[in-house]
């Protein structure tokens, strides 16, 4: 009799989270979808658009591309990593930064020729698969490193890989890429299916709901005009931004 | 006293400065992860069956030790302190193998999982339901020594796996005195994208990922050692086939497997076992809370008519926030086996704390 009554309030209690959570979950609503496009990069983990409409991305397998505006494969560059996860592109002074996840190394190579300039590795203690996911240049020249979990953080190191600081993040169960446009700091969690804007102390201005599976890279088109690159699907979505103070996050 | 020692060193890695400790040089890493899993345990049994009704125990205390070297070559160990050797059979040593990896394929060699069951894929931490369903535990394979030939196509929505093994099961040094192996392949497709246990069990998708496998295992031996899997506590020809589906949509996963094994015992009449397993769990964030039903029902013996053994379990876990620990409470119901008017095994409530590092 005693288990009988175990059985039922399981199920309750089963039921009323269901019902309860359900009512909970409402997505916001100011992201629309323009565009989705095929990529043909196996596992692209990482994107950035360049001022000439050229796309750099990376790939799990380790390899970095250059597209064209039409997403078009123009070169493979000759580097192999381990796991590449981020990449940006510091277009003043002709670089591309590269983050390889597990040995927690970053590349830094020319943007219009197939050269490695060089490297350096940041010593970290953490799981493998769980390093850096993302990279991106602030005014200063400084590179902004997420990485991905336990701890969720951002590292600002200096252009020649010096540790300068490491600020925790709480907002997300992951981080998986940090872009930087028009002075504003973008971050996106892949568990967590959003875009979080960032002040500049790193704590949550604004975000938005991704109907994205698997959201790896992210980077912008213009101001409102953001695009986001789905790992699972090799896919990339174009979203326009309804920037609302309403989701403003005080 | 050695299960104290070997505690005592895993709690040393549980300290937060220690978690998930990698040592890195050049192209080398080395890796050290783990668990533990420490349970209360009631049974609701029949007056005058007193024993093991209130019990404290340690299920799991497991160390792993992962060597990587460029993502080319891999290598695990994993140990159990909570199995050190109290008998002649030891199950301290849970994995040992190396991996060879390319674009398309790892070629895996010694002690592992063999594949067959999306769930029995699974690691035990990404788990819903505190153990593995009971048809799971009496009819599969699990882990033993051998070769996989794991091969993944289509951006990993399409995945294969060939294996040949002793078939004795894990930690059994020589074959048996027929010497024939254990032949298992599996086929698993994905849609509209790849899905790999973590976006399975922990990472929402945020669009319906529907999952088909299908496997099956061939093998003729002789006993080997007392079990109550049906594939190692039996001699003769056994041929194990299933399929299996699964759905993972924002919150909600389904899994649904089907497995039959067809027995051709040296000494006994032919006789077949079969049964499946519906589970439903929900993870919700925002509680930091994950609830899982789940129910089975299994034919052992196909000779014994009316023997079907059915079970309900509710689990309800929470992840402590901010902490690599989840707690989980299981209830488990047994129905009564039509034949005999009794439960096949008594009804459980089990507490446990699981600690991840």
């Amino acid at each position: 009799m005693f288990s009988r009554k175990i059985l039922f309030l399981c199920f309750c209690s089963f039921l009323f989270s269901c019902s309860n959570n359900a009512l909970q979950e409402s997505n916001s609503q100011n992201i629309f979808l323009e565009n989705v496009k095929r990529i043909n990069v196996p596992e692209p983990s990482d994107i950035f658009l360049c001022s000439d409409g050229n796309y750099f991305i990376v790939s799990d397998k380790g390899f970095v591309y250059k597209l064209d505006s039409g997403l078009k494969i123009i070169q493979k560059f000759s580097l192999k990593g381990q796991d590449f996860e981020g990449i940006t592109v510091d277009e003043k002074n002709g670089f591309v930064y590269v983050t390889d996840e597990r040995p927690r190394k970053i590349y830094r190579l020319s943007k219009d020729k197939d050269e490695l300039i060089s490297s350096f590795t940041i010593s970290e203690n953490g799981a493998a698969n769980k390093g850096f996911e993302g990279i991106a240049i602030d005014e200063t020249g400084n590179l902004l490193i997420v990485r991905e979990k336990d701890a969720t953080a951002i590292l600002t190191v200096s252009s020649e890989g010096q540790k300068l600081s490491e600020t925790t993040l709480n907002f997300a169960s992951d981080l998986s890429s940090i872009t930087i446009f028009n002075g504003k700091i973008y971050v996106l969690s892949d568990e967590e299916a959003t875009l979080y804007q960032l002040n500049k102390d790193f704590t949550v201005r604004k975000k938005w709901s991704l109907p994205v599976v698997n959201p790896e890279g992210v980077t912008f088109k213009d101001e409102n005009t953001v695009l986001i690159l789905s790992d699972a699907e090799a896919k990339l979505y174009e979203f326009t931004l309804e920037d609302r103070d309403a989701f403003t996050i005080r | 006293m050695y299960k104290i020692i070997s505690l005592s060193i895993l709690l040393l890695f549980t300290s937060k400065s220690f978690s998930q400790l990698v040592l890195r040089q050049n192209d080398w890493s080395l890796e050290f992860k783990g668990y533990s899993n420490f349970y209360y345990n009631y049974r609701f049994v029949e007056k005058g069956q007193e024993k093991h009704k209130n019990r404290f125990r340690t299920s799991d205390a497991r160390l792993t030790f992962e060597f990587d070297h460029n993502r080319k070559v891999n290598a695990q160990i994993q140990l159990d302190f909570a199995n050190v050797p109290t008998s002649e059979e030891s199950n301290l040593l849970v994995d040992s193998w190396i991996q060879l990896r390319g674009d398309w394929f790892k070629l895996r060699f010694g002690q592992q999982k063999v594949p067959y069951s999306l769930i029995s894929i699974f690691n035990k931490p990404s788990l819903a339901i505190s153990e593995r369903p009971f048809l799971i535990d009496i009819m599969t394979p699990r882990r033993d020594v051998g070769i996989t030939f794991h091969q993944f196509f289509w951006g990993e929505k399409l995945l294969l796996w060939q294996g040949i093994f002793t078939g004795n099961g894990k930690n059994q040094k020589d074959d048996d005195a027929k010497g024939k192996p254990l032949f298992a392949a599996r086929v698993q497709y994905s849609f509209p994208h790849k899905s790999s246990e973590a976006t399975f069990n922990s990472i929402p998708s945020i669009k319906p990922v529907f999952s088909f496998g299908a496997n099956a295992t061939f093998s003729d031996d002789q006993r080997v050692i007392e079990d109550e899997n049906l594939f190692r506590n039996l001699e003769g020809k056994k041929l194990l086939y299933g399929v299996d589906f699964s759905v993972a949509y924002r919150q909600f996963k389904f899994i649904w497997e089907f497995h039959r094994a067809d027995f051709k015992p040296d000494a006994t009449k032919e006789f077949s076992a079969g049964g499946s397993f519906y589970e439903l769990s929900a993870n919700f964030k925002k509680i930091n809370s994950l609830f899982a039903v789940r129910y089975e029902d299994v034919n052992p013996n196909s000779l014994l008519k009316n023997n079907n053994q059915k079970a309900l379990d509710f689990a309800t876990t929470h992840f402590l926030e901010g902490l690599p620990t989840q707690v989980r409470v299981t209830y488990s119901h047994r129905f009564e086996v039509e034949r005999t008017k009794n439960k096949w095994k008594d009804n459980e409530l089990r507490a446990e704390i699981i600690f991840n590092f």
